[in-house]
């Protein structure tokens, strides 16, 4: 359990959160399981990147399905850029799969 | 000569910076009363984006906000969001509400908190709206 070694705090919580993270990708792969956090966990998609995805179907839910991934990705791109400086590298099947899911959770 | 001149430009440039600093501070103010009155004008420009972790401060004011002003949170949600989504907050607001005052107490508050509070109490289609529109619109 993290805590053995103070200056390691961090990096022994990260570590032990991978463990978990790891566990649930292989329950959820067994069993089937397929949900927006579970995407998120299989993909280790950040906070911040999942953040971006969901301001953009917040904004955009009624049109998604008339949007194609490359506009749905320059738009979330613009967005992630605003908020952290940089480059926007989440793959067009793990965002069509997140917005997917959402989408369907919301409207249905 | 050179050194007057200079004086002159540097004098200039300090006018031109308090004026737009002035300026800017009156802008932002009028859209803090904009945004205080009864329609919330959505003044969100699209890519401005603040990060999640903008700190409890944040996010209890959305909440506090949305507690005082629920019709008009309904409003811009039917605006900018969509009907369905104003549906469903109008429908589950006063059901949230008493989650909503209980997490003004936390010490420290994310919106996935909030959306996770609100779950048990309206389910999760209704928490995800109340929580967007929350989120993204205030």
């Amino acid at each position: 359990m993290a805590g053995l070694i103070k200056d390691n705090f961090d990096e022994e919580v990260l570590i032990e959160l991978s463990w978990i993270m790891n566990v649930i990708d292989e329950i959820a792969e067994k069993y089937g399981i397929e949900t927006y956090e579970t995407i998120l966990i299989k993909y280790r998609v950040q906070p911040e990147e999942e953040q971006c995805i969901d301001k953009f179907i917040a904004l955009h839910v009624n049109e998604l399905e008339s949007l194609s991934i490359i506009e749905i990705q320059k738009e979330i791109a613009s967005y992630y850029f605003a908020l952290t400086k940089r480059q926007w590298h989440v793959a067009d099947d793990v965002v069509e799969k997140l917005i997917k899911i959402r989408k369907d959770e919301l409207l249905n | 000569m050179n050194n007057k001149f200079k004086k002159i430009l540097s004098v200039l440039l300090g006018f031109v910076i308090c004026f737009s600093a002035g300026a800017n501070s009156v802008y932002a103010s009028e859209i803090s009363d904009s945004m205080s009155t009864n329609e919330v004008n959505a003044s969100i420009e699209k890519n401005q984006l603040a990060p999640r972790s903008v700190g409890t401060a944040a996010v209890k004011n959305a909440i506090k906000w949305a507690l005082r002003h629920s019709d008009d949170l309904v409003k811009s949600a039917a605006r900018w969001i969509g009907d369905d989504a104003a549906k469903v907050v109008e429908k589950n607001f006063a059901k949230a509400t008493p989650v909503l005052n209980q997490l003004l107490k936390y010490d420290t508050l994310v919106w996935q908190t909030v959306q996770d509070q609100l779950t048990h109490v309206v389910g999760r289609q209704a928490a995800i709206w109340i929580r967007m529109a929350l989120e993204w619109l205030l």
